[in-house]
């Protein structure tokens, strides 16, 4: 196969929208990791929650008729609904099981992440199975809730969640434009904008709001912030907020641009995710912007000259490699050297 | 000290010694004074009164490909209960085994189900990445396995007694592909893509090979990844062979998202699938309208006598029939009714039936079945199969083309 051009340019295009979900999954397990040095691993059932989300918002737009008739508004509250979600989901799991381990081991939160991982994809799995035992309970002859009661809150569970694979509508289509020979679709414009304008947005926070410096305090150094009057718990728990709200549009994206989604969803794009953390130098945030895009682009190139089949041997060699060679990936120096 | 510690090993020794022959009089005693009625030279099931039958259905009941597997569970309850229910006054129940359309959890699943006394027989499993090592527990156990899905041409070719299969396999699903693509479509290039699974990549390298065969120009095969969701760097890799057809062997979720990502990557040809992809919900509803014009192969479904009436009654309890509900249905029927036949109640007022005779009573049995009329050959395979052709019309499967195997 020879070079082409414009078939270059398409993969390019291509790595740069997976490389945009990659970053801004990447990020949550970044600024997490600056604050507390752990590994969130429940951060992809966070994007997966997010997507489960934005799905019943967005069908129950359908069922008002909004959909139809303003399809921005409706996409826009169907966002914003699955950003709460995943942010609240996200402040939870740290309250729950996060932070009372603070002052464990290294290990325990760690594990405590996996099982939160394991308990949140199953949590959606049997949602509706749950919400059909629950409401079934009888005492003697006595039921608990009456019929009428129970297959409504069984109808609403199944709407939610549950073990098939589930549909957005197609909100976006196939459609696209050409320029020249490059065929571009109109949905990865839209993924690109606004992945890129949701970091400006995340790096100005970070940067220059009292929050943002609050947050960089107590990745430098808990005890001296605490020191200084920073609230810990409560710059912990912000860092979880904006980190699992990232996640959740991420997953809404994901839902609205290649229609389906499951409750094991969140495990594929939450392990690259953590790739092009390390890959960018976790705890560092544009780092894990840079280290999503990188990972994108790596995948699709790879692709090029490789049989796609080796498409994840590709990306997983690049963390092997990065953690041999660079472990404080390309952007981590300084921060990396400090928490060794 | 000394002492004491030989004085226990003694005691020990004792005791195991006295254990072991209570142990061998017991297991001698009613041998010898109960006259052995029924015998079977692979073994016996047993039933104690007011104990359950249980059938057995591997499939996938969570995750990706959970609509097949509850298809297959529904088709599986409705045939318990067109049965009465009970099997000469034993309740029959049905059991899922999620084994998610893999290898591993199959296996899992088949020792749960071998380790489960009440075990009649098992429909399933599902696919044929999960039929492949789970059917050696099977077998190593004895245990009527059949599957009404599992296509790939090495599940009947181990020579397993007690396997069958309701389905064709895939060099026949991929003869009537080729066929279809070369002669009624008249195409002549083709891109191959799988799931790298035992299924999908079995069938599409039949495909691919036949397809060569026939005179047609395969521009391209490529593997990918089961779970992932973006598939838009191996899709450009093959449209950059301008193929006219795209043939992927998988199943219904990926098959949806490469399908949706070919439209949007400006492919305009035909796009084709095995059996796997054959499903209105998750193939053609999940793919945002873009499978319309796709085509899929189906084997023996429909056109049997009372295959109608059938699907009326069974959409009316449950849901449409996804795929292999039907196949479900008649593989538990046939299972039943051979039981029924070869059953006994031994006097101790169990039910008991032999393995081995279970097995050749299938096998020996033609039955009128809602797919068609079914014989089993020698190997477990139907002696007459066929395979249909689907298009996808208006968000529905609309039957094109049959093509009839065996006679």
């Amino acid at each position: 196969m020879g070079f082409d051009l414009s078939s270059f340019i398409e993969q390019l295009l291509n790595g740069l929208t997976v490389g945009s979900f990659y970053a801004l999954i990447a990020l949550g397990y970044s600024m997490v990791y600056g604050v507390l040095t752990m590994i969130n691993f429940a951060h992809g059932e966070i994007f997966m929650v997010g997507a489960y989300v934005g799905l019943y918002t967005i069908n129950r737009l359908v069922d008002v008729g909004l959909y139809d008739s303003n399809r921005i508004l409706a996409v826009g509250i169907t966002f914003i609904a699955g950003t709460i979600g995943a942010a609240i989901t996200g402040v939870t799991v740290e309250r729950l099981a996060y932070r009372p381990l603070r002052r464990a081991a290294r290990l325990a939160p760690l594990i405590s992440a996996i099982g939160m991982s394991i308990f949140l994809q199953e949590f959606i799995r049997l949602l509706p199975k749950m919400g059909e035992a629950i409401t079934g309970i009888t005492i003697g002859s006595f039921t608990l809730f009456p019929e009428s009661l129970q297959q409504g809150v069984v109808g609403f569970l199944e709407d939610f969640g549950g073990a098939r694979v589930k549909t957005y509508p197609g909100v976006f289509g196939v459609g696209g434009f050409d320029i020249g020979d490059i065929h571009i679709t109109y949905s990865r414009v839209i993924i690109l904008i606004m992945s890129v304008l949701t970091m400006i947005g995340l790096y100005f926070l970070v940067r220059y709001s009292r929050f943002g410096k609050a947050m960089r305090a107590v990745a430098e150094d808990k005890d001296i912030a605490s020191m200084m009057g920073i609230d810990i718990d409560q710059v912990i728990s912000r860092t979880f907020l904006i980190g699992s709200a990232l996640a959740g549009i991420a997953g809404v994206m994901v839902g609205m641009f290649y229609l389906q989604i499951r409750p094991t969803m969140g495990f594929v794009p939450g392990i690259k995710a953590f790739t092009a953390a390390v890959l960018g130098g976790i705890g560092n945030i544009p780092g894990a912007m840079l280290g999503g895009y990188a990972l994108g682009l790596g995948e699709v190139i790879g692709v090029q000259f490789l049989p796609a089949v080796y498409k994840d041997i590709v990306s997983f060699s690049i963390l092997v490699l990065i953690l041999i060679f660079k472990p404080t990936g390309i952007l981590g120096e300084a921060l990396a050297e400090k928490k060794m | 000290m000394e002492e004491e510690k030989t004085a226990m090993k003694r005691l020990i020794r004792l005791v195991a010694v006295l254990m072991l022959t209570s142990m061998i009089f017991t297991a001698c005693a009613p041998a010898a004074e109960e006259p052995v009625v029924i015998e079977d030279e692979w073994g016996l099931m047993t039933f104690t009164p007011g104990s359950k039958v249980t059938l057995g259905v591997s499939s996938a009941l969570a995750g990706a490909y959970a609509v097949y597997g509850q298809d297959m569970l529904n088709g599986v309850d409705l045939a318990i209960a067109d049965f009465g229910g009970t099997l000469q006054g034993w309740e029959l129940v049905s059991k899922g085994g999620d084994d998610g359309c893999e290898g591993a959890p199959a296996v899992t699943v088949a020792e749960q189900f071998a380790a489960d006394p009440t075990l009649l027989a098992v429909i399933g499993p599902m696919c044929s990445g999960s039929v492949v090592p789970a059917s050696d527990i099977y077998a190593e156990h004895n245990i009527i396995m059949v599957t009404p899905s599992s296509t790939a041409v090495v599940v009947t070719a181990r020579g397993y007694e007690n396997l069958f299969r309701l389905v064709a396999n895939d060099d026949l699903q991929a003869e009537v592909t080729v066929d279809f693509l070369r002669k009624d479509l008249g195409l002549s290039t083709l891109a191959v893509l799988h799931d790298q699974s035992i299924y999908g990549q079995g069938i599409a390298e039949a495909v691919h090979g036949k397809f060569a065969a026939a005179g047609g120009d395969v521009t391209g095969i490529e593997g990918i990844t089961r779970g992932d969701v973006d598939y838009s760097a191996v899709i450009a890799t093959t449209l950059a062979g301008n193929p006219e057809a795209v043939y992927y062997g998988g199943m219904d979720a990926e098959g949806a998202l490469i399908i949706s990502q070919l439209r949007s990557a400006g492919f305009e040809g035909v796009f084709f699938g095995p059996d796997g992809i054959k499903s209105k919900p998750t193939f053609i509803d999940a793919s945002g309208g873009a499978a319309e014009g796709s085509y899929a192969t189906f084997g023996a479904v429909g056109g049997a006598t009372g295959y109608d009436e059938w699907e009326v009654r069974f959409t009316e309890l449950y849901d449409a029939p996804v795929a292999y509900a039907p196949g479900s249905y008649d593989s538990a029927l046939i299972i039943l009714q051979a039981a029924d036949a070869v059953a006994q109640v031994d006097s101790d007022g169990n039910l008991v039936i032999g393995r081995k005779a279970l097995a050749d009573k299938i096998r020996a049995t033609p039955f009128a079945g809602i797919t068609g009329a079914l014989e089993f050959t020698a190997t477990g395979d139907l002696g007459k199969v066929s395979i249909t052709v689907f298009h996808v019309e208006n968000g529905d499967f609309v039957d094109v083309k049959k093509v009839d195997f065996g006679d």
